[in-house]
């Protein structure tokens, strides 16, 4: 964990904040805008803050309870020597044990694998921890290859490894889709920063907490939209999170009634357009008061308030 | 840019918030000898109204020297020399003198001081700027110097050779440094306050290193940068040196333009078809070598040769693009000076085997036809009735493009092809015509990538030299498009503009 910065944790709480402040309906829409050195992953850790208070769960629930709501998907077992497999976790109502059917190659499925009628892994407790749900489902409609276990074995890894440095509870991968947030702005550098491992020699991507909707495979368990500037706001786009350019005006203005986060990157060429844009609309609604708390490092300078 | 670079990013602005930035204030005194009397005069001309073009030229050549000497490590006497008697600048001198006795006794006076100041800066063996840099314990770890001015790289790199006891360092442009660059140590020749005249504060607000140095003469040194604009105003601190400086700086003596500025115009054209779209975009004016200039679109994107010195000379080590906005006196910009070259359709040919000349045929078959119909009837008539067909982009001049054997076709086939085949009676055979275009165009398409690639593989290793004297260099690939290399000397004020007027290569009128 003491690998992690602070500044990422802080984008977070920022983002917990904003959805905090998101889900009071007697608050009216906020904007919160950021000056940072880079714009570089600021969208995607504010992304991570957003869903993390959006899963925040009852930190009372039981490991038992915990596994009883994976009962019939798709989970990932690590084992006691490392090894991780791809199954489906079962409840034996005779012997009261869960197990998991490892998918593995069957004579009916030549090239893509499928759940096994023999290899079942019987869990104790102390195998309990070892369960994560998989960040996609393998289901009977859909084919799944060998690949794709071993990517979602190294996906669920990166959420056991995040997920504590972001309180992401453990069975985050298993919800139903609702796009939380929208990143706006360079979309194809997002992309490649979801991909990034963020702990040294360790499989660590955010790309199984965020799931963008862009991704195929997330098309029913998508968290949010990763999009490019000339994107405009939907009703059901969630937050918006905006890397401030030339076209931050329309944003602006498309999302009038949103809460958003703007991020200005002080190595931008567009830096002071932006924000003198970000000043102007706070000057016209500076009465308004604010009840976020924000708490972030020297680098980052901040202006909040409501916009309308 | 990766993770473990954006972690260095976020320490380096942390660290430059709470320790602030190292300033260097040298004493340079016979430069600032030289700028009080270069300035003396400049006032002068301006309050008597002699503003003619040789005054203005001698002017512009004391700001030249200033700016180059206290924005550089430039040696005083190499500059000077180089200026005067290579580049044959001594000639503006000479006009000048010719016409002293013609002209207010003061401002006589004046020029004879800016003349005596500069004899005295000519025997200046070393910048002091650079004597400066063996002080600021650089040895082990990787620096990077900032220079915007870099017509005399080779100048440049031999005088900072002479003083970095380390091997690691790199001369840079500010703009590359938007980027994050691995760095332990940026030096910046620059007082603050230049860095907000010439949009510069992002070295300072979003740092590539953590030890940032400031290095400027005394007699200019101050100004200050905000670390935000949006909320309080929080200054980066320059720790080490007092302001010696009234902050409300004029920058109206400067050889460098602050972007707000131009001082050079380029000749527009008549009201033609050329901005027949009437759709205008934000341009930026851009004075190149050679005496001529262009336009680029704000948001456009343009190719930059990139240099190294090998062995002493300048040679191009590679390409990169860039955005139009980032463009700095400086940079050397590739731009097409002669059409796609008569290589193209014979490569697409070659590309195309037994299929091309069936291809050709059906071209030729449509373009005919409309040739026909032009000859009977006014481009303009015709541009009208293909509009009312929803050919929405059919204006004279596109349809005369459109017969030229140069043009494959119009960019919407579903629209504009399908009314103009309507029009000319063909539309029976669009399938077969849109089928050829597409053909056609990916084969022209693939040939023109190759030869590009071609021309400018061409490039690597070239010598520079040339380019740096003259300021452009002309680059013929075999058979294909020829570029030509120019090194952008000042950069313009923002404007309006049609969008046809965009790299369009034009004359400069000072």
């Amino acid at each position: 964990m003491s690998q992690m910065p602070q500044w990422p944790n802080a984008l977070a709480n920022l983002g917990k904040a904003v959805f905090a402040a998101s889900e009071d309906g007697k608050l009216p829409p906020l904007t919160i805008a950021l000056c940072l050195p880079r714009l570089d992953f600021a969208a995607l850790f504010i992304g991570v803050g957003i869903i993390s208070k959006y899963l925040a769960f009852d930190q009372s629930q039981s490991e038992e309870n915990r596994i009883k709501d994976l009962i019939g998907r798709s989970v990932i077992l690590e084992l006691e020597n490392g090894k991780k497999i791809g199954g489906r976790l079962e409840y034996c109502e005779d012997s009261h044990k869960y197990k998991v059917c490892e998918y593995v190659k069957t004579k009916k499925k030549k090239f893509n694998l499928g759940e096994s009628v023999s290899i079942k892994h019987v869990l104790n407790e102390k195998h309990w921890n070892g369960v994560r749900p998989a960040d996609l489902e393998f289901n009977s409609e859909r084919s799944v290859s060998r690949a794709q276990i071993d990517r979602s074995c190294s996906r669920t890894s990166s959420l056991a490894l995040l997920g504590p440095i972001f309180d992401i509870p453990p069975n985050a991968a298993a919800n139903e889709a609702k796009c939380l947030f929208s990143a706006v702005g360079n979309k194809t550098r997002m992309h490649d920063e979801l991909e990034q491992d963020l702990l040294k020699e360790s499989a660590s991507s955010l790309r199984a907490i965020l799931r963008p909707l862009s991704l195929s495979e997330y098309d029913s368990s998508f968290r949010c939209r990763l999009e490019s500037r000339d994107f405009r706001m939907l009703d059901d786009c969630g937050i918006m999170i905006a890397e401030a350019s030339r076209s931050l005006g329309d944003l602006l203005h498309c999302s009038r009634n949103k809460h958003r986060v703007v991020l200005l990157g002080r190595n931008s060429a567009d830096y002071q357009e932006c924000s003198n844009l970000v000043r102007d609309a706070f000057e016209r609604r500076k009465n308004l008061i604010l009840n976020v708390e924000i708490n972030l490092p020297k680098a980052f300078r901040s202006l909040a308030f409501h916009h309308s | 840019m990766n993770f473990i670079d954006c972690c260095e990013a976020y320490n380096s602005a942390e660290s430059v918030l709470i320790n602030g930035v190292k300033g260097i204030s040298v004493p340079f005194n016979e430069l600032a000898d030289f700028n009080v009397a270069r300035r003396n005069l400049s006032q002068a001309l301006t309050s008597s109204s002699l503003q003619d073009t040789f005054w203005e030229k001698g002017r512009k050549l004391f700001g030249e020297i200033y700016t180059k000497l206290a924005r550089s490590p430039y040696r005083p006497s190499w500059l000077i020399n180089e200026l005067l008697e290579n580049q044959g600048k001594s000639q503006i001198l000479s006009d000048l003198t010719t016409r002293l006795p013609n002209v207010d006794p003061s401002i006589r006076r004046f020029f004879e001081n800016v003349m005596s100041t500069m004899e005295k800066l000519r025997r200046v063996e070393m910048n002091p700027l650079c004597k400066e840099i063996a002080n600021c314990q650089l040895a082990g770890s990787r620096t990077l110097f900032v220079l915007r001015e870099v017509q005399f790289l080779e100048e440049a790199h031999k005088c900072l050779a002479e003083v970095v006891e380390s091997k690691d360092w790199q001369i840079v442009r500010p703009s590359i440094l938007r980027v994050m660059q691995k760095a332990d140590h940026v030096i910046i020749f620059a007082p603050v306050w230049l860095l907000k005249c010439c949009s510069e504060e992002y070295l300072l607000r979003a740092p590539v290193a953590a030890d940032i140095h400031l290095l400027a003469c005394r007699h200019e040194f101050g100004g200050e940068v905000q670390m935000s604009l949006i909320d309080d105003k929080i200054s980066i601190s320059v720790v080490g040196e007092i302001s010696n400086l009234d902050l409300h700086v004029s920058t109206s003596f400067e050889a460098l333009a602050p972007r707000n500025e131009s001082s050079f115009c380029l000749s527009l054209p008549e009201e033609t078809e050329e901005c027949e779209s009437g759709r205008k975009i934000p341009g930026i004016p851009f004075k190149l070598g050679g005496g001529r200039g262009t336009f680029f679109g704000r948001e456009s994107t343009v190719w930059v040769a990139k240099t190294e010195l090998i062995q002493g000379i300048s040679q191009c080590s590679g390409i990169e693009r860039i955005c139009a906005d980032s463009l700095e006196p400086g940079h050397l910009v590739l731009m097409t000076t002669s059409g796609g070259g008569d290589m193209i359709p014979v490569v697409a040919d070659m590309i195309l085997g037994s299929e091309a000349q069936k291809l050709r045929e059906i071209q030729n078959r449509w373009k005919t036809s409309l040739i026909s119909v032009l000859n009977r009837n006014s481009s303009q008539y015709v541009a009208t009735q293909l509009k009312l067909r929803g050919a929405q982009n059919a204006t004279p001049t596109n349809i005369r493009n459109w017969c030229s054997p140069r043009s494959i076709g119009m960019e919407n086939l579903e629209v504009e092809l399908r009314a103009l085949l309507q029009f000319i009676r063909m539309e029976h055979e669009y399938e077969n015509i849109a089928d050829a275009i597409e053909k056609l165009r990916r084969a022209h398409t693939s040939a023109g990538f190759h030869l590009q690639q071609k021309l400018l593989a061409s490039l690597y290793g070239k010598d520079f030299s040339v380019l740096f004297e003259k300021g452009w260099l002309e680059i013929r690939g075999d058979g294909g498009a020829a570029k030509t290399i120019f090194l952008v000397e000042e950069r313009g004020r923002e404007q309006e503009i049609y969008e046809e007027w965009e790299g369009y290569i034009r004359d400069v009128e000072e």
